[in-house]
């Protein structure tokens, strides 16, 4: 007995089920590549009609097919000799006449299928990527490419096409070409049946027909009962798989959701110790941070030792583990959030311990931890304000790292005098102490002093262009200083400036 | 710029280092590069030592003393160290090195240099136990390359993360952690120096607290100074009572007890996040907390410390911390006496 999806494939655009609107716009394209010569993407899940309107196409517009499918090594060398004289000669079945080049006329077209355009890669398919793009690029000749994830394609080879997507097939779409098909080969059917098919094919209409080919494998009539409801495989999305292992599944179907979620089993423990205290009870959670903590140490084993089988014993303990830790099910919609899976940083805390780091000598872990905290307190809220303003000079801090630190808020007065006032006494002490402002441990606690009376001090208003010159000033004085010694370069270059 | 910190400001030259051994040994090598090993405790001044000794040895210490933390370039991502000042001159352009590579190529560049005053400089490789074992071994050429014109000095709290080869190239110093009457007396001077009112039981509590960690000490004395304007028994009490982490970590552990997960969670991650705690530590300090906590019995913190054991030992095989924290947290209050419920 025939396989049916092969003998229902739609030999004409117009068969194409369930998918009207992608349809049209391929036919458009055909109709239209005269004029712009792209190449087209068909993308969408597996199992929507891709391919049969690809062939169904060049069925229509009596174009000639090469096809080039995965099951083909497709190194750039294969790709170029096939695709490539195929995509830039004339046929030896069509006219040829036409030449085949573009202008030609139509009926002497050569269409090239490039199935599942998405998987070329690895060792085997070696340069296969970037030839299919300049392929494309140059092909005198209509190029299908036929993917199910449109974005696993390059950028490149994405831009260089036009691009159709196929949607899922709804289950209302899938019934009538199954009608049309138990008619045609003559076999009594319950409505109730291919319902039932079609439902549990969601969107997959290949799946749909198999299935009920299957269910009516030597009988001349099909029952709801007929139909078993095994189902296909499909990857499963997060948040229904933490509802699962959360709230509603035994342990045993938990561990078979976790093989359907694409995700790998350190992700997948992380998510479920992210989420599982907006679930469960106090009692709940200590039996499941046990197995939790054992799924994390099997995914350290395997780190230890790269033997990734170690991955199936993380997946038993965060999985069934975790959802034999319930002590019922539960209902109702929880928030899950995503996990940290990489520590984040802030960047301002990392700056202020670096500062500290570099000017105590320290690891900044240990500025961190060891400093940072005596600092806070010592200045908490800007209080004393001149040890304060002495910090924010000394670190060169700005407003939103004082406020770090003080715990003040970072747009107050408060925090902007401060540092305003830092800044004048930053170049107060440059000016004053040009030569020696980079001694350290030479100025003593009376300069704050001599910063309020000194109306030299630049405003306020630019602070921006008192740093700047503040800079100049301390080069020079640096350079003058330096003369004094032995350091002839540095005053040579004092001459240039 | 002056700093802020006294543990700054009042950086002992090298004639006033306390610990005599330690003066005499790197008084003697004073004017000759010689490689030093400067190993001891925490916060008892290693680093503080190997500037004093630079100062002494360089008449143009900020230009001849190197100072790389090593902790820093090897804790680090490659993104961070780049954009760190210290090692920014040195790695410019140099996107695609191996973070091995580039501190083998800052060390190698600032060991080749000439130095600008004197006969040689120093580099100072701070927190030398934190070196990869791999880089050790290329450090051993670098060394000796540079003999004549570099003194490599190490510190570390851990000499024994250094390879043997290391040791040998190297003059070690050890420190040792100072006396509570030797913390007292440093303490004393420079309230002297600062004209801060202090009475002998203050200075005493802020001395023992510390537990011969010097930089501590002096930290919380200045802390005490700056906001209660006198160091007494009173507020030095009361101010290290505010400082760090404590009530955080007081509150998880008050939290977990109630049943209240999530926010002890959260506390945990802020600290595990942002705190710069690693595991370890904080598991060390969640211990240390429970301990000073009034509210908890002694049967509860010595369950608390059966369970941390087990925990511990989770801690270094897994490899989220946080996970493995709230583990112990859940079992903890859970009431169990062994961290599994099921054996």
């Amino acid at each position: 007995m025939a396989d049916w999806t092969e003998r229902y494939r739609p030999t004409t655009l117009s068969e194409v089920r369930g998918n009207d609107k992608a349809r049209d716009a391929f036919h458009e394209w055909a109709e239209t590549w005269d004029d712009h010569g792209q190449a087209v993407i068909l993308y969408g899940s597996p199992g929507v009609g891709k391919t049969s309107a690809a062939h169904a196409l060049a069925n229509d517009m009596g174009w000639e097919t090469v096809e080039l499918n995965a099951s083909d090594q497709r190194t750039a060398d294969v790709i170029e000799r096939f695709a490539g004289r195929a995509a830039n000669n004339a046929t030896l079945a069509g006219s040829a006449g036409g030449g085949g080049a573009r202008g030609g006329d139509t009926e002497s077209r050569q269409l090239v299928i490039l199935d599942e355009a998405d998987n070329i890669h690895g060792t085997y398919d070696r340069g296969g990527a970037s030839a299919i793009t300049k392929l494309v690029k140059d092909a005198s000749q209509p190029i299908v490419l036929i993917a199910n994830e449109f974005y696993e394609m390059s950028r490149g080879l994405r831009n260089a096409c036009e691009d159709i997507e196929f949607r899922d097939v709804s289950s209302r779409s899938i019934v009538p070409v199954l009608r049309d098909i138990c008619r045609r080969e003559d076999i009594e059917y319950e409505q109730d049946a291919l319902d039932v098919i079609a439902d549990t094919n969601d969107g997959d209409l290949r799946g749909a027909i198999k299935d009920l080919q299957a269910a009516a494998e030597g009988r001349d009539a099909i029952t709801a009962e007929d139909v078993v409801t095994s189902g296909r495989d499909r990857a499963m999305d997060l948040f229904p798989f933490l509802d699962a292992v959360l709230k509603e599944e035994s342990a045993e179907e938990a561990l078979q959701s976790a093989y359907r979620v694409d995700e790998t089993p350190d992700d997948l423990t992380k998510w479920l110790e992210n989420n599982l205290l907006a679930v469960y009870e106090p009692k709940e959670a200590a039996r499941a941070y046990d197995v939790l903590a054992n799924a994390d140490r099997w995914l350290g084993r395997v780190r230890a030792t790269q033997n990734y089988s170690y991955w199936r014993y993380a997946t038993d303990n965060a999985a069934a583990g975790v959802a034999a830790a319930r002590d019922g099910t539960s209902g109702g919609w929880t928030r899950y959030n995503r996990p940290q899976f990489w520590p984040g940083s802030n960047e301002t805390a990392d700056e202020v311990c670096q500062r500290i780091a570099e000017r105590s000598g320290l690891s900044i872990d240990t500025a961190r931890r060891a400093v940072l905290p005596f600092l806070s307190a010592m200045t908490h809220h800007c209080k004393p304000r001149e040890l304060t303003v002495a910090m924010t000079a000394a670190y060169d801090l700005d407003e939103a790292a004082v406020s770090f630190i003080t715990g003040s808020g970072e747009s107050t007065n408060k925090v902007e005098s401060i540092v305003a006032d830092a800044e004048e006494l930053r170049a107060e002490a440059i000016e004053a102490h040009s030569g020696g402002a980079f001694a350290g441990g030479t100025l003593d606690g009376g300069d704050a002093d001599g910063t309020d009376s000194d109306p030299a001090a630049s405003s306020r208003g630019d602070d921006s262009e008192a740093s700047g010159s503040a800079v100049d000033a301390d080069t020079d004085g640096d350079a003058t200083a330096e003369t004094a010694d032995d350091d002839e370069n540095q005053a040579g270059l004092n001459d240039f400036m | 710029m002056d700093a802020p910190l006294w543990i700054d400001t009042y950086a002992p030259e090298l004639a006033d280092l306390p610990q005599p051994e330690v003066r005499d040994r790197l008084q003697r090598t004073v004017g000759e590069p010689m490689n030093l090993l400067l190993q001891g405790p925490p916060g008892v001044g290693k680093t503080a030592a190997a500037r004093a000794l630079a100062r002494a040895v360089h008449e143009d210490p900020d230009a001849d003393l190197i100072e790389l933390n090593v902790a820093d370039f090897f804790g680090r991502s490659k993104k961070e160290i780049k954009n760190d000042p210290r090692f920014e001159g040195f790695l410019a352009g140099k996107s695609r090195m191996a973070k091995a590579d580039m501190i083998n190529h800052v060390l190698t560049e600032s060991a080749s240099h000439a130095p600008v005053s004197g006969a040689f400089k120093t580099i100072l490789l701070d927190n030398a136990e934190a070196i990869r074992e791999d880089f050790q071994q290329a450090l051993r050429r670098v060394m000796e390359q540079h003999h004549r014109t570099t003194q490599f000095v190490f510190t570390t709290r851990q000499p024994t993360k250094l390879i043997a080869p290391i040791h040998s190239r190297c003059f070690p110093v050890p420190m040792r952690t100072p006396t509570t009457d030797e913390i007292i007396a440093r303490l004393e001077t420079i309230c002297d120096a600062e004209d801060i009112a202090y009475d002998t039981d203050g200075l005493e509590f802020v001395a023992s607290a510390a537990d011969g960690n010097l930089r501590e000490a002096i930290l919380t004395a200045q802390t005490t100074a700056e906001q209660e304007g006198e160091l007494t028994m009173q507020t030095a009490y009361e101010t290290l009572g505010d400082i760090g982490d404590d009530e955080a970590i007081a509150a998880a552990l008050t939290a977990a007890r109630a049943g209240e997960f999530s926010d002890a969670r959260g506390t945990l991650d802020d600290l595990l996040s942002d705190g710069g705690y690693d595991g370890k530590t904080l598991l060390t300090e969640l211990l240390r907390v429970a301990r000073s906590q009034s509210a908890l019995d002694s049967d509860e913190i010595a369950r608390l410390h059966k369970l941390a054991g087990a925990a511990d030992h989770e801690l270094s095989e897994g490899l989220d911390d946080k996970l493995h924290l709230m583990h112990l947290l859940t079992a903890w209050a859970d009431g169990r006496t062994e961290l599994r419920a099921m054996a």
